[in-house]
């Protein structure tokens, strides 16, 4: 349609001299002098070609005004806005510094950042339990744990009130159930001997008592007697008689006057 | 004026020194509320068990007569329950030590008792004990905890018819 027009619009250019199209084009537009504008208006009037030409400029006009008139507001909004938004930068950059281009995070870099948080948290919460356990007092409960690492001759661990001696993996809740109370809690307990725990009836703590063999208990008589030969030291007889004093089986009970 | 509040990079720094600071004052809070000494004074008692009793079966424990000095009277209950009829006291020591330092103590027949107390509040006592004989051999190594109020007692067999026992006892200093 449009195309129409502008075609029909150059047949009356070509049909009107240039002289004459431009009269028109200056009077539709309120450019004329009064001279003019009678040049004009007698030219309209007596040739249809110039009376078409201006009604089509004035259509054209008119559907410029229409399309002025209607983009005003959108345009006008859109720069309020835009002055806004500088305005709000402007008044952001004050108070907050300028706008950085941040650079663009990627995944990775955001897991690593949560894993920083929670390594942080976790390791701050670790701290934290062990200063209250070192700052708070053990467990009460009874614990057994295995002896020091490599063998150890005539020690063994603490065997309270008839615990077997192959049976030191037992948990310290069994335990706990079994004795309910205890005045004598013990972690771990290792001996030169056979150990005893003597329980009190009055409820008070029970008594540890070492059974070290005779031999280890008058040591101090064997090495003091030690005689030194020429193949190192040897003990006297009269300490080997004193070791056949005490068999194995009596060793245990100290014997009765 | 400019500001530059940056958001992000301290916020798990923030994190993490919260909650540090915020569990660290919570231990303390509750070091300080649990009413530990930091000084206790131990007193050790060296005992001689002699006269083996005769095993009389018949006899509680608590019917068994026994001797034992005006010394360790407070431990006589206790004593009655060793096979021994006469107890003695040999010495008596006391040390002041401070909480989580191991200290070292000669008793008089040249035994040696090395301990170093862990905790000690109202009510319970923790204690590792390393005893030594006069050869330097280990008698006994135990870490224990006991009533505050009470007495531990640890003894072993000098010879066939003797013992030697010690008494624990710990009490807290200037409380």
């Amino acid at each position: 349609m449009n195309e129409k027009n502008y075609n029909r619009s150059q047949d009356r250019y070509q049909q009107l001299s240039e002289k004459q199209a431009f009269l028109i084009s200056r009077f539709c537009d309120g450019e004329c002098s009064c001279i003019s504008a009678n040049r004009a208006k007698r030219l309209i009037a007596s040739n249809q070609a110039a009376q078409s030409l201006l009604e089509e400029l004035q259509d054209l006009k008119q559907e410029c005004s229409q399309l002025l008139l209607a983009q005003p507001q959108t345009s006008t909004n859109l720069w309020d806005r835009i002055e806004a938004r500088i305005e709000q930068e402007e008044y952001a950059a004050r108070f907050l510094g300028a706008r950085r281009v941040e650079e663009h995070r990627t995944s990775t870099r955001e897991w690593l950042s949560m894993r920083h948080v929670v390594m942080g948290g976790l390791s701050g919460a670790a701290i934290a339990v062990a200063l209250i356990t070192v700052a708070s007092r053990p467990s009460q409960l009874l614990t057994f744990s295995a002896p020091a690492a490599g063998p150890v001759i005539g020690q063994q661990l603490v065997q309270p009130a008839g615990i077997n001696a192959t049976n030191t993996a037992r948990t310290r809740n069994s335990f706990a159930s079994a004795r309910p109370h205890n005045p004598l809690e013990v972690d771990w307990m290792r001996a030169n001997g056979s150990l005893k725990l003597i329980p009190d009836p009055s409820g008070s703590s029970a008594i540890i008592w070492v059974r070290r063999p005779p031999a280890r208990a008058t040591r101090k008589n064997t090495d003091a007697q030690l005689i030194p030969t020429p193949l190192g030291l040897a003990a006297p007889n009269s300490v080997l008689r004193e070791s056949r004093q005490y068999p194995l089986d009596e060793r245990r009970q100290p014997s009765a006057k | 004026m400019m500001f530059q509040i940056s958001t992000r990079a301290p916020l798990s720094h923030r994190f993490f020194l919260s909650v540090v600071v915020t569990l660290l004052y919570a231990a303390i809070a509750r070091a300080d509320h649990g009413d530990t000494a930091d000084t206790i004074k131990l007193s050790i008692r060296t005992i001689h068990a002699s006269d083996p009793s005769t095993g009389d079966s018949t006899k509680s424990s608590s019917e068994r007569f026994v001797r034992v000095d005006n010394d360790i009277r407070d431990l006589a209950s206790k004593l009655s329950q060793l096979p021994f009829e006469n107890f003695q006291l040999i010495s008596s020591k006391e040390e002041v030590v401070t909480l989580k330092n191991r200290d070292s103590l000669k008793l008089s027949n040249g035994h040696s008792l090395t301990f170093r107390p862990m905790y000690m509040d109202e009510k319970k006592v923790g204690l590792w004990l390393n005893w030594r004989d006069e050869q330097g051999d280990e008698i006994l190594n135990t870490r224990v905890h006991f009533d505050a109020s009470d007495s531990v007692l640890t003894g072993t067999d000098c010879s066939h018819d003797k013992g030697l026992i010690l008494a624990i006892k710990a009490a807290p200093v200037g409380r």
